[in-house]
């Protein structure tokens, strides 16, 4: 009896580890689509309304739902009077948010600090442009990675749950 | 709140807690902070200047100055644009930033031109921060000047050279008016050009403009005074600063639309502005029945003069506001 519960134990376990590694993969492709959708709103509200980086940037954390979490942070440090630049702002909320994308990612994403705020309407536009493209191309790879990897996390799960049980048997 | 609450914000952390270190009544009089790149921070007041001592306080020696760094002005310049050149290109090209409270951050460094034309200031070296006052019923001793032998408002143009009173003079006219508290009210229009006159935040005057004002915020004079015109049937149209031939094509096409008009301009005297062309024009229409000279020789809001349409002086001077 006892070994039938530690090979069920095992088996959930093991599978539980495989679906948490195909989560993963499925988080990064949504927060890379919020990220999106978050530069979406900080084009409008830098080109449209020619608001604020502060107040902007906490639009385009409405907008990003919870990938907004960057932007949040990098508008309150903003605001909160210490003379940093949009850039060191940006960087700083970067590298402290705990989004679930990966290092290339972050690296697009803190490349969109350099000079932010810092050159005219156009320039800004431009820039944050790119940088959605660039986000768009990483959530079609990160797309293509669930299609393929998500499933195999999943299987390998199970699978070396069923392993290890037998080994053990 | 207080003048220097509205703007330590937006100086560099370290020149922040020097002049926080200033009284409150160093703080009552002061008029302008001075920055300049390698040079020390000043303050200027009513009729003296002194420097931002290093280690707070106020001093008149050099040597005990605060010099302010290459740093100190970068963070300056982030507080004062909140790291937003783009949403400022405007106030960069014309050399100066609205801060609220409607005091002004006046700019210089190199210009870049596009076309002829300045389209923006790199390498600022200079920040100048003129602090906005409200001083309630500045313009009550004036005002019975600005109507006639019928009890009618003459349309008024003040003029001075800068620092001598006329926005917060203008913003009190405005708020007399508008109030109707020692007078019959007025619906009164202001083209806010430069967000000095009330100070839009958000939609809500920082400063009292009384509740009969309908404020157009950040809208070029010439075009704010025909929208105004248009759409909100003022009986005074407000303006500050007018200077182009624009603002005095819309200025005459409001005084002959039956509104009146209380703007402002730079000049010492009615012989400078009448040497101005696009004064002459003005005068020349008889779109002003009053024009108050005003100057610092007695403090901020001096009476130099008031005289009426034809430059036929009304009342002697000396009157202080």
């Amino acid at each position: 009896m006892l070994k039938i519960i530690g090979a069920v134990l095992i088996i959930i376990a093991s599978a539980s580890i495989g679906r948490l590694f195909a989560a993963k993969l499925h988080q990064r492709q949504i927060c890379l689509s919020q990220l999106q959708q978050g530069l979406l709103a900080l084009e409008r509200e830098v080109g449209f309304a020619a608001t604020p980086l502060p107040q902007a940037l906490a639009q385009a954390a409405l907008a990003a739902n919870h990938g907004g979490v960057v932007f949040t942070a990098a508008a309150d440090l903003l605001v909160n009077g210490e003379g940093l630049s949009a850039a060191e702002a940006f960087e700083q909320s970067i590298a402290e948010s705990q989004l679930a994308i990966s290092k290339e990612d972050r690296q697009i994403l803190a490349d969109l600090s350099a000079g932010l705020g810092l050159s005219d309407c156009d320039d800004q536009l431009k820039k944050i442009e790119l940088i959605r493209l660039r986000l768009q191309s990483a959530e079609t790879e990160a797309k293509e990675q669930y299609a393929s990897w998500g499933k195999i996390w999943k299987n390998i799960g199970w699978s070396v749950g069923a392993v290890l049980v037998l080994m053990f048997i | 709140m207080s003048v220097a609450l509205q703007i330590l914000p937006y100086l560099p952390p370290s020149l922040r807690l020097l002049l926080a270190s200033l009284t409150p009544v160093e703080w009552k009089i002061m008029e302008e902070i001075r920055l300049n790149l390698n040079l020390p921070v000043s303050c200027r007041f009513h009729d003296n200047e002194a420097f931002v001592a290093s280690g707070g306080g106020l001093t008149n020696e050099f040597g005990r100055a605060h010099i302010l760094n290459n740093k100190e002005m970068e963070q300056c310049l982030l507080l004062l644009s909140q790291s937003s050149f783009y949403a400022l290109e405007e106030e960069l090209r014309r050399g100066y930033i609205t801060l609220p409270g409607g005091h002004r951050a006046g700019l210089c460094g190199r210009a870049v031109l596009a076309a002829g034309q300045v389209r923006t200031i790199k390498e600022i070296s200079s920040v100048n921060l003129r602090l906005a006052r409200q001083v309630a019923d500045a313009s009550l001793t004036l005002l019975p000047s600005l109507f006639d032998q019928y009890n009618k408002l003459c349309s008024t143009l003040l003029i001075s050279p800068p620092r001598a009173g006329k926005t917060t003079l203008l913003r009190d006219i405005a708020r007399q008016l508008a109030g109707g508290r020692m007078i019959e009210p007025l619906r009164v229009g202001i083209v806010d050009e430069r967000s000095e006159i009330a100070a839009m935040r958000g939609g809500i005057s920082q400063l009292d403009l009384g509740i009969r004002c309908d404020i157009l915020d950040g809208c070029p004079k010439a075009e704010g005074l025909m929208m105004l015109l248009r759409s909100m049937s003022p009986q005074v149209l407000i303006c500050d600063e007018i200077g182009s031939e624009a603002d005095a094509a819309a200025l005459i096409e409001a005084a002959n639309a039956g509104v009146k008009v209380v703007a402002s301009a730079h000049a010492t005297d009615c012989d400078e502005l009448a040497a101005r062309p696009v004064f002459a024009a003005l005068l020349h229409a008889h779109a002003f029945e009053r024009l108050v000279v005003l100057s610092r020789r007695r403090g901020p809001g001096t009476v130099e003069g008031i005289y009426d349409q034809n430059l036929q002086p009304l009342e002697a001077g000396g009157l202080v506001c």
